[in-house]
């Protein structure tokens, strides 16, 4: 039932069509590479062979002779700074000396076609003094080889909550350990990355496919050497990032940038698939061991958790990534003692970085696995488990965040259940189950997970963002924000909020193309939060010219303030609404009164505290819930998996647009889908063998699973219309809820990820075989 | 201008290719250097950006155009296999009648997200629903099972293409009545 409030939103809460949908399903939207320039080059990277070594020497010589070659820059043409590092000074634009993964970017070369500079690249050539690679994380630990001089660490946060963790075990009714290892995930946007670079006004302007054009001008400026406001960076139309579009872009930019700025000409730069595949970041893999301590009752009253991430060979966002794992790895879960240790080690192998859940769903992964034993073994309902140990109003985190407002966990699960109709399933299933002529055995898996919204603790510094909003004198509007459009419906969701507050119609909101010349810098589009920091900026500024219309409203209506509603274009008498002004009127009466009808707005995240030692305090203002329940089919003569069915309930604060709401759950389920059990990068010896599509296989529809989409709208105060955010959250709960689903129609928890057909079928196996033996006993 | 043809620099005249083709109904006289593809020619020759790559290996199905009446990747397709053919791309597509209410039912069940695999996907739609009147669920998870999307988990996809191919109907039916 709706409350009087809601009904009074217009735009907010409604089902709107994208602003951006016709352009790209036309094909008329520009994308990087449908950009050209006159007198363009093509760039290609020419990357390391070896996963480690010293270089010894680069000879350019027969990659210069081929005809339409312009130049091939090493790291001793970099006019700026050689470094790349984003969070840490650790990584080399261009590889100095050693190289410390294969794919490790060397050279770039400039040519006048696509194919020459891709033969160029295969013409540079170089020699390799190789030394011994570092290849998982049990040996980058005990250090015997250095990834790094000063070691292989690159970060440990550890979590101390409660008493000492042995003597909390001790009281626990039962103990759980295991150890759980989780592979690499591939972002697969379907536009691989790209830019391209060309000096304008003794500058530099970038065109790409970014998440955060504000980091590619910084990475630009330092590796060319220029004034952060002579490089310009200008967004085309983003094909996809999930994460593998934030820190990454910048060292492709920089690199076109570099070679635009020292031949004068524009340069484009486009990844193809499989470089792509090889040098881009990846989803950490990760090695997860835990110990769960729990009462009789059903309470977790201890957890241990040692995770070690394979960062790669380079810090990128790995410490920001691992600060997030150490606050989600006990789940949404009251837990009186917890001792975590979260530890990000280098290797010599691609470094991993920014994907949407951003080192949580790994350890999400391995804590709810660890509850679906607990109910298997202790007999104990895995909705009921879940509530009872849930996060509130008022309850600790693993953090001892107090949890204040906005906290619809419990709500998620109940509605998780319901929808999911998981009692009568569940009897389904174990009848399906018991039918042994039948080919296929089904399982049902819960999980339930939350979401620290915004920045958080580590990154509150940059955690702003501005808007400027202008309306023009025939009541069409122009929106300008900081943060990208990159598919997940960004421009119609922010349109919505301003189009609320304005008491426009969306249809008369027109965006500025996000280019760092005009635009605020907002931060990063990120960690789900462009609903809530543009969102925010931009009711900041509407608030402030609403006000100028309210007053142009009252004169004309002869009205007071209170008497007046604005919505759809109108201003009108409350209790009369054939009494009204149009908003292009009233924004015309704006403009011959001299009234200025453009504004700024400003947001700054909540600020939190927080002590990095023992993990306490509040790494994040306000957190996003959800339960998943998977339905899943097994084939037990090949082990194949099939997802039939996903529910999910998320708490997301108000949802702003419910069918682009739904359609984001949609996406990141079929992403989830596809981590838990089909994406298996491939890495031998250093080198990944899976450069393909048909090799590092994602869902089709093929793999379609029905998703059930359900909302608890738990407001937030601080968010625009009391909205969190879904982006990421949509795909987090969904590994843990398919693995445990097929944990639990094989019978025995899976402890790697992905859950690929040969491991299914050799449990099938392992059981049917242990299933005989008692028999025979 | 993008990817400058090997003409300008680095081929002889006897690497190059004459073709005499249909592209969205106009009749094109290219000479193309022999390496091109299909996806190629559309892109930097004819300027119809509609078509992506996504791979360069037929695995994605973002450059998907129809050849005679059937499926194709362009990027597996030779300039020196073209001479005869029919090619249509989202640009001549999207201007047909039958295509609108695909377009329509795009927009309407926000069946693209960042947009990079859907004129493919709408080049598909398009061609299963002349293949098919009321395609099952089958037929439209086995005709879309060629074009990888990243965003969307297909749900609204397939929403989309059932809403259109209703609607295709009641107009035919319309027609018919008329």
């Amino acid at each position: 039932m709706l409350t009087k409030k809601q009904n009074l939103y217009s735009v907010v809460g409604k089902k709107v069509n994208r602003v951006d949908a016709l352009e790209k399903i036309d094909g008329s939207a520009r994308y990087v590479d449908d950009l050209a320039f006159e007198d363009m080059l093509f760039a290609k990277m020419v990357c390391s062979a070896i996963p480690s070594g010293r270089i010894k020497k680069i000879d350019k010589s027969r990659a210069l002779k081929l005809k339409g070659v312009a130049a091939v820059l090493t790291a001793a043409d970099i006019t700026g700074l050689n470094k790349i590092g984003c969070v840490v000074d650790d990584q080399p634009l261009l590889a100095d000396k050693i190289v410390r993964f294969a794919g490790e970017p060397i050279a770039i070369v400039a040519a006048e076609t696509r194919e020459a500079a891709e033969e160029a690249a295969g013409l540079v050539d170089i020699e390799y003094e190789p030394l011994e690679a570092v290849l998982n994380v049990d040996d980058s630990f005990c250090e015997k080889v250095k990834v790094h001089p000063k070691g292989n660490t690159v970060c440990h946060y550890k979590v101390r909550k409660g008493g000492d963790i042995d003597e909390a075990f001790s009281k626990s009714f039962k103990v759980y350990e295991k150890t759980f290892t989780i592979n690499y995930q591939e972002h697969l946007y379907l536009e691989t990355q790209g830019c391209l670079a060309l000096v304008e006004n003794e500058g530099i302007t970038v065109h790409g496919s970014f998440q955060c054009p504000f980091y590619v001008q910084g990475a630009v400026a330092t590796a060319v050497g220029l004034p952060l406001s002579k490089v310009r960076v200008i967004q085309s139309v983003v094909g996809g990032g999930f994460g593998g579009k934030e820190d990454v872009p910048s060292e492709y930019a920089a690199k076109a940038a570099l070679l635009a700025f020292v031949l004068k000409r524009p340069v484009k730069l486009i990844l193809d698939r499989a470089q792509d595949l090889m040098v881009s970041s990846k989803r950490h893999p990760m090695k997860m061991e835990y110990k769960v301590g729990v009462t009789k009752k059903g309470k977790i009253n201890a957890l241990k958790v040692r995770a070690l991430a394979d960062s790669g060979a380079y810090t990128t966002l790995s410490t920001v990534v691992l600060f997030r794992t150490s606050v989600h790895f006990g789940g949404p879960y009251v837990i009186p003692n917890v001792c975590g240790d979260v530890i990000g080690l280098y290797t010599n192998r691609v470094p991993c970085g920014a994907y949407r859940g951003f080192g949580t769903p790994q350890v999400i992964y391995a804590m709810e696995s660890m509850i679906n034993i607990i109910c298997n073994d202790m007999g104990f309902d895995p909705f009921e488990f879940r509530k009872n140990n849930a996060l509130k109003k008022g309850a600790l985190s693993i953090n001892s965040h107090k949890i204040k407002e906005s906290c619809g966990l419990i709500e998620t699960i109940d509605k998780a259940r319901k929808e999911s109709d998981y009692d009568k399933r569940k009897k389904e299933f174990d009848r399906w189950n018991a039918d042994e002529s039948k080919r296929t055995l089904k399982g049902l898996g819960v999980s339930s997970i939350f979401y620290g919204m915004n920045l958080g603790a580590k990154g509150w510094f940059f955690d702003k963002a501005g808007s400027h909003i202008q309306i023009c004198r025939d009541g069409s509007v122009t929106l300008c924000v900081g943060n990208v459009e990159m598919g997940q419906g960004a421009k119609t969701v922010l349109a919505q909020i301003a189009a609320e507050a304005l008491g426009c119609q969306v249809g008369d909101i027109n965006f500025t193309n996000v280019d760092t010349n005009i635009v605020p810098d907002s931060g990063p589009t990120v960690a789900s939060r462009t609903t809530v920091m543009s969102g925010n900026a931009l009711l900041d500024a509407a608030n402030k010219l609403r006000k100028k219309l309210m007053n142009a409203a009252v004169e004309v209506l002869k009205l007071k303030v209170n008497q007046i509603m604005a919505k759809h274009g109108k201003f009108y008498n409350i209790k009369d609404s054939h009494q009204f002004v149009t908003f292009a009127d009233l924004a015309k009466k704006c403009y011959f009164d001299n009234v200025s009808l453009s504004d700024m707005g400003y947001y700054v995240s909540p600020k939190v505290e927080y002590d990095m030692q023992n993990g306490q305090g509040e790494p994040y203002y306000v957190y996003s819930y959800a339960t998943a329940v998977s339905e899943v089919e097994v084939d037990k003569k090949t082990g194949e998996v099939h997802v039939n069915k996903m529910t999910c309930a998320h708490d997301v604060g108000r949802v702003i647009n419910p069918m682009l709401a739904s359609a984001q759950i949609e996406g990141g389920v079929a992403q989830g889908v596809g981590y838990a059990i089909m994406e298996n990068m491939v890495s031998e010896k250093g080198h990944i063998k899976t450069l393909g599509l048909s090799t590092y296989v994602i869902p089709t529809t093929r793999d379609f699973a029905e998703v059930k989409s359900v909302f608890v709208e738990d407001k937030s105060k601080d968010g625009p219309y009391g909205a969190k955010g879904l982006g990421e959250p949509s795909l987090m709960p969904v590994v843990a809820s398919v693995v445990n689903a097929i944990s639990n129609a094989a019978g025995c928890q899976f402890d790697h990820v992905p859950v690929l057909p040969e491991r299914v079928w050799e449990a099938l196996n392992e059981k049917k075989m242990r299933d005989d033996e008692s028999e025979v006993r | 201008m993008p990817n400058k043809s090997f003409s300008a620099a680095n081929l002889e005249l006897k690497d190059m290719v004459d073709i005499d083709f249909t592209v969205n109904s106009v009749r094109r006289v290219l000479r193309v250097p022999c390496n091109y593809t299909l996806l190629d020619i559309i892109r930097y020759e004819l300027k119809l950006t509609g078509a992506k790559e996504g791979c360069g290996m037929g695995e994605c199905g973002a450059c998907t155009v129809i050849m005679d009446g059937a499926l194709a990747p362009a990027c597996l397709v030779l300039a020196t296999t073209l001479s005869g053919r029919d090619i249509w791309t989202i640009e001549g597509i999207k201007e047909k009648e039958d295509a609108k209410p695909i377009i329509d039912a795009f927009i309407a069940r926000t069946a693209t997200q960042c947009g990079f695999c859907t004129p493919g996907m709408v080049v598909a739609s398009y061609h299963l629903l002349t293949k098919y009147e009321s395609p099952t669920d089958e037929q439209i998870l086995e005709g879309l099972s060629g074009n990888l999307c990243r965003c969307t988990g297909y749900v609204k996809i397939v929403e989309a293409v059932k809403e259109a191919a209703k609607e295709l109907n009641t107009l035919k039916k319309e027609g018919r009545d008329a």
